[in-house]
């Protein structure tokens, strides 16, 4: 009898561990789980909108300017458009003089204001265009147009006993999206 | 005396070998019912396939991007030093005489707050599937566009070559970034299922 219990149990055994086997086979299964990321940079956008001109002179007199204020006919402001959605830094590197070949430089001078438009009253005062502030955006993330203004003067003691021209320089603002 | 004796030795030998006589009846039949059975059992022993596991091995990372960016992540091994890399699972003690299903649940944006990055899985072959032993060559191999076909299943012959294979299972995709958005570190979460069904 004891015999006989034994060899039932090993067929139920026998039949258990066939369905176990099909049973694992069919359901194993694993699941794999990856982050998917990208780390979005601040968004900036520069474009120059206006030369600065200072248009004709005569000898002996002088031309400027002002940021934020009404130009003269034949003369223009700088202009610098900035789309950004951060704070944003300037910094500029500024010629001190133009040049026509063969004539000596003309000394020239700058200054630099933020405005909400190309043209108009300044959003805060000016100063010199390698010494601005930063500009605050909004600081929602949401994008925010800055303009930045530029102007200038010669003085009318250079202009005197000088080589007629169209005297030219360059000045480059660079802007650095900060946060 | 000694007759009595004897008479009585016997008597009590009779006595045993008729109690024994009335219990090999009884013994005997079931001895016999079960030599029968016995000898028709087979004896099997089935090892079970060792199990699968799974994990990621690679983040689905864009790097970093502008606003108005577009960024291309092919699928494949990220390579040391690279600022992108697609994302990649491989599953081990994948077994061969079965087919494989694999399913990708892919996220339709990256996040960050209300903010989003639409990301597109709709590229022809960029996904690659490879089962393989450990590092060796792909023996199975498939490509397929994730964003049409996230769902993909794999027959495993019995006429490979070993068994107990690794499976690496790669998906790329590709963002633009829309412009304008807050900066940040955009996320979302991939996950893919490996299955046997046949």
């Amino acid at each position: 009898m004891n015999s006989l219990k034994k060899n039932i149990v090993f067929w139920s055994l026998a039949a258990t561990g066939f369905f176990a086997v099909a049973h694992n086979a069919q359901a194993q299964s694993a699941t794999g789980t990856v982050s998917a990321s990208a780390t979005v940079l601040a968004y900036l956008d520069v474009t120059k909108v206006d030369d600065v001109a200072f248009g004709q002179i005569d000898p002996g007199s002088g031309a400027s300017l002002t940021p934020g204020g009404a130009v003269g006919a034949g003369q223009s402001l700088g202009v610098v458009k900035i789309d950004h959605n951060s704070d944003v830094i300037v910094s500029a590197s500024v010629p001190t003089v133009l040049a026509l070949a063969g004539a000596p430089d003309l000394p020239v001078s700058f200054t630099c204001g933020y405005a909400t438009a190309a043209s108009g009253a300044l959003d805060g005062a000016s100063s010199a265009c390698d010494a601005m502030a930063n500009r605050a955006g909004n600081g929602d993330g949401s994008t925010k147009t800055s303009y930045i203004q530029i102007g200038g003067a010669i003085l009318a003691a250079d202009t005197s006993n000088r080589m007629p021209g169209t005297y030219t320089g360059s000045l480059v603002l660079t802007i650095t999206a900060t946060y | 005396m000694t007759t009595h004796r004897t008479t009585a030795t016997q008597g009590r030998s009779a006595i045993v070998v008729f109690a024994l006589s009335a219990l090999l009846p009884l013994l005997a039949p079931a001895a016999v019912r079960a030599q029968a059975r016995s000898g028709t059992v087979n004896t099997t022993a089935q090892v079970l396939p060792p199990p699968v596991t799974g994990s990621g091995i690679q983040e689905l990372d864009f790097g970093s991007a502008r606003p108005g960016d577009a960024v291309d992540v092919p699928p494949g091994a990220a390579v040391a030093g690279a600022a992108t890399s697609s994302a990649g699972w491989r599953f081990t003690g994948v077994r061969k005489g079965h087919v494989v299903a694999l399913d990708l649940t892919l996220p339709p944006f990256l996040t960050l707050g209300a903010d989003a990055v639409p990301i597109d899985w709709d590229n022809a072959g960029y996904g690659t599937i490879c089962v393989a032993k450990s590092s060796g060559a792909c023996l199975v191999s498939a490509s397929f566009n994730p964003g049409t076909a996230p769902s993909q299943s794999v027959n495993l012959s019995n006429s490979m070559s070993g068994n107990n294979f690794d499976l690496w299972l790669y998906a790329g995709a590709r963002i633009t970034v829309p412009s304008p958005i807050p900066r940040g570190v955009y996320t979302a979460v991939v996950v893919a299922v490996f299955s046997y069904v046949s």
